[in-house]
């Protein structure tokens, strides 16, 4: 890549500081205790994240059932056929819904806590905050586990006292009915990993200057103004960087959809971290091959998606920053 | 600082020890060695358990490590310890991948060397067969399992006599037909006032609603809910009516509100539980089911086995036995290859064999072991009386041209899985348009494999799926 590309690239993502390799070179030496720190991480990342991602491509161009090496080789077919796969396509919907659904309501509530929880006069803040974390530390298979025992027994006897009430006709089958099987897996989804956004927002919360709520308070301003006009503009960098983990964590819904409802009925429920298992890992007792390579393809085909996104968001966001630039 | 060096490198090495690292190797004394083995049997669990007790007290010197996997991920978890050099000594064969390719790829061991042929001839004499579980004359395993039905009906005796469903003598009656299921699923749920159901099943694993498909298979469609018929060489979901009358038989219970409302939220284990507790009142399901209910409801014992029923109005195919067939073997990446082989040959032993029955956990392969009086249980002599009955012998043409086990389909969504989800979820509508979608696709991707295998220089032929003269009544002789 030439350095005049370099440069542009940097650009459009926003870059301010100029490119120059010896400067690097010099901080790295300068703050070589920090990239030391930072070397067995990012060798982990690299062995387990990057190295499994680059060496996937390859894979993508056979038909391999996972079983000693790839040697049919079928070159771009699983991309077109990706493509024109309807279950792809819905699977797709299904996870921006579950993302586009999950990230408003739990940043929203999140946010919400995180106010109540930042308040000084309330006590017991710290058990609060480790009973809204909780959640986070348990296993998502676990809680799909547990939340699927209770939905198809307790949440079974609601959906007959429904019936017996005469609000429903006949009993619902939470996670079999495809009408519920997503909205389940997004309301545990959203109780799930609320408890991150919280601490986010909280610590995000507790670094405003307090003598800005002061002179708010000095100026007349009621609370829906402290937060309004002082709060959220001091969240906005912090918020944004929040909702871009939120989404991309959302993203990657797998384990309670996959424990939760498999993602059925009927791929009602099914994302794209679930097709690409079905695919990788057929049941064992249905004797057709698995294909790890489509299913690789799958895989790259959504990370492209996705990263054209990302890209797409970034040039938005910068567009829209240096059109406020030159309004200003 | 090199006492210290040493005193780390004995504490590291001490906990190697203690973390397992170095296992399945001679202990201090150089004697006793550790065999590691695998299944996925957790009703069975408590019988191979007592085989180990009583096979260390004859064998003191070897220690069996048994790990029961999930039966849904055992090919990959045995795939995975294969590529890390950690495979057990001694496993059960999985279905995937096909046995032939499990030899290719050099995971079992040849068993020649003991499997000598006085061993071999306790065996029936349709327990090896060449492409099953022998390759080029070498040995690899040994079917345990005896010819029988792998799926029966269950009847909670106790429901059908308080819904009235009973003979001249008292006893629960026994649904034989389709139409059996439906009326007296219906009589049940509306005895109990909608509280205590029909009839059941749990599909949240996303395997079991081909089992209840499998009503087809005494009916008139030898392939099952594999959908692939040998008499026509392909699949045939729309081509045989009897797949869509199945549907509608069990839509038509659902729309009766006989069936349990959770089914496809619960998995098969609570269903099960949900049986025995009296919840509903037909389940279809193995003979793993009756050792199940000894250990979880050990006072269950309210409940009747009967062959699955058909589409009426007499049984028109049955379900198939071939020869061959797998069951455990030994790792080609054993180091111990003669414990193993004794670990191996105890599970295959008649007497083995005989506790086996006698616990309840099925048939094996010796038909001395499968004698009616052997069984504790008056479920268990039900389930061995429809094993007498409910079988025939069937072709096995991937036996005369093992080359046709080089033919691999890949999966096509939805399959049938998908499709009955679908269809019971009310998603799908055209139900014989989905059957035939499916069976159009399933018989373009059987014919694409075809293709794609010839063109590997393997030598196919398309008329080796087809077996015009299997009489599906009969037991098929070539």
């Amino acid at each position: 890549m030439s350095t005049q590309s370099v440069a542009t690239v940097r650009k459009v993502l926003g870059f301010s500081i100029p490119w120059n390799p010896q400067h690097l070179l010099k901080q790295i030496k300068k703050n070589y205790w920090s990239y030391l720190f930072l070397l067995p991480m990012a060798v982990l990342v690299g062995l387990f994240v990057i190295y499994p991602m680059v060496a996937s491509v390859h894979i993508t161009l056979y038909d391999w059932n996972g079983i000693g090496n790839p040697t049919r080789f079928v070159g771009l077919r699983h991309f077109f056929t990706v493509a024109r796969d309807g279950l792809f396509w819905n699977a797709v919907k299904h996870t921006f819904t579950y993302a586009l659904v999950l990230v408003p309501i739990q940043l929203t509530l999140a946010l919400a806590l995180a106010l109540v929880l930042n308040n000084p006069r309330l006590k017991g803040s710290t058990v609060y905050r480790a009973v809204f974390f909780s959640p986070v530390v348990t296993s998502a298979a676990l809680v799909g586990v547990v939340v699927s025992l209770l939905l198809s027994s307790s949440g079974m006897n609601l959906s007959m006292a429904l019936v017996d009430a005469g609000i429903i006709s006949s009993p619902i089958d939470w996670l079999g009915d495809p009408r519920f099987s997503l909205a389940a897996v997004i309301g545990v989804g959203i109780w799930h990993t609320l408890g991150y956004n919280l601490v986010y927002f909280l610590a995000a919360l507790q670094s405003i200057p307090k003598e800005l709520y002061e002179a708010a308070d000095l100026d007349g301003a009621n609370a829906w103004q402290q937060f309004t006009k002082v709060t959220v503009p001091m969240l906005r960098e912090v918020g944004a960087v929040i909702v871009f983990l939120a989404i991309l964590g959302s993203l990657q819904v797998f384990d309670l959809v996959l424990v939760m409802t498999g993602g059925g009925p009927y791929f009602s429920s099914e994302v794209v971290s679930t097709y690409i298992y079905h695919y990788a890992f057929t049941p064992a007792s249905i004797q057709v091959e698995s294909n790890v390579g489509y299913a690789s393809a799958a895989a790259l085909f959504m990370g492209l998606l996705v990263m054209g996104i990302t890209a797409m968001q970034l040039v938005a966001v910068k567009y829209a920053h240096e059109r406020r630039a030159e309004i200003k | 600082m090199g006492v210290s060096l040493l005193v780390v490198g004995a504490i590291l090495l001490s906990s190697c020890s203690f973390l397992g690292v170095g296992a399945n190797t001679a202990g201090s004394n150089g004697d006793t060695v550790a065999i590691e083995y695998w299944d996925w049997w957790v009703t069975q669990g408590p019988t191979i358990d007592k085989e180990i007790q009583l096979f260390e007290q004859v064998h003191p010197n070897i220690k069996i490590k048994k790990t029961t996997q999930v039966v849904d991920r055992y090919p990959e978890l045995l795939q995975l310890a294969i590529k890390g050099n950690t495979a057990p000594d001694v496993f059960l064969v999985p279905e995937k991948p096909t046995f032939i390719e499990q030899v290719k790829q050099g995971w079992l061991l040849p068993l020649n060397k003991w499997a000598t042929k006085d061993w071999q001839a306790q065996f029936p004499p349709y327990a090896f067969a060449e492409g099953s579980n022998v390759i080029d004359g070498k040995i690899y395993t040994v079917p345990y399992e005896g010819p029988g039905p792998w799926l029966q009906l269950y009847i909670n005796t106790k429901v059908f006599k308080d819904a009235g469903l009973v003979d001249a003598g008292g006893n629960a009656l026994i649904p034989k037909t389709w139409d059996d299921v439906r009326t007296f699923a219906a009589k049940v749920t509306k005895a109990s006032g909608g509280k205590v159901y029909g009839f059941g099943f749990g599909d949240k694993q996303k395997t079991i609603l081909p089992w209840q498909l499998m009503m087809v298979q005494n009916s008139g469609a030898p392939g099952g809910n594999s959908g692939l018929d040998a008499r026509e060489g392909k699949y045939t979901w729309a081509s045989n009516p009897v797949y869509l009358d199945w549907i509608q038989f069990f839509m038509g219970m659902k729309q009766d509100g006989s069936i349990i409302p959770n089914a496809m939220s619960m998995d098969d284990e609570m269903a099960r539980a949900a049986f025995a507790d009296g919840k509903f009142a037909m389940l279809i399901g193995g003979v793993w089911n009756q050792t199940g209910w000894a250990q979880t409801h050990p006072g269950f014992k309210d409940y009747a086995v009967a062959q699955l029923p058909y589409e009426g109005p007499e049984q028109a195919s049955y379900f198939y036995q071939s020869p061959g067939g797998t069951g455990w073997a030994i790792s080609s990446q054993t180091k111990h290859p003669e414990e193993a082989w004794l670990w191996f040959e105890w599970l295959n032993s008649k007497e083995a064999a005989v506790r086996w029955v006698k616990d309840g956990q099925g048939l094996r392969i010796y038909p001395e072991a499968n004698k009616l009086e052997y069984a504790t249980t008056p479920q268990f002599k039900q389930f061995m009386q429809i094993a007498q009955t409910d079988i025939r012998l069937g072709p096995a043409p991937n036996l005369e041209h093992p080359e046709m086990n080089e033919v691999k389909m890949r999966q096509t969504l939805p399959d049938i899985q998908n499709i009955l989800e679908g269809i019971y979820s009310g998603q799908i509508s055209d139900w014989k348009g989905a059957l035939q979608d499916l069976e159009a696709r399933q018989n373009a991707e059987l014919q694409q494999a075809i293709k794609e295998t010839q063109a590997r220089g393997i030598n196919v032929d398309p008329k080796w799926w087809v077996v015009p003269d299997w009489d599906i009544t009969k037991d098929y002789k070539k």
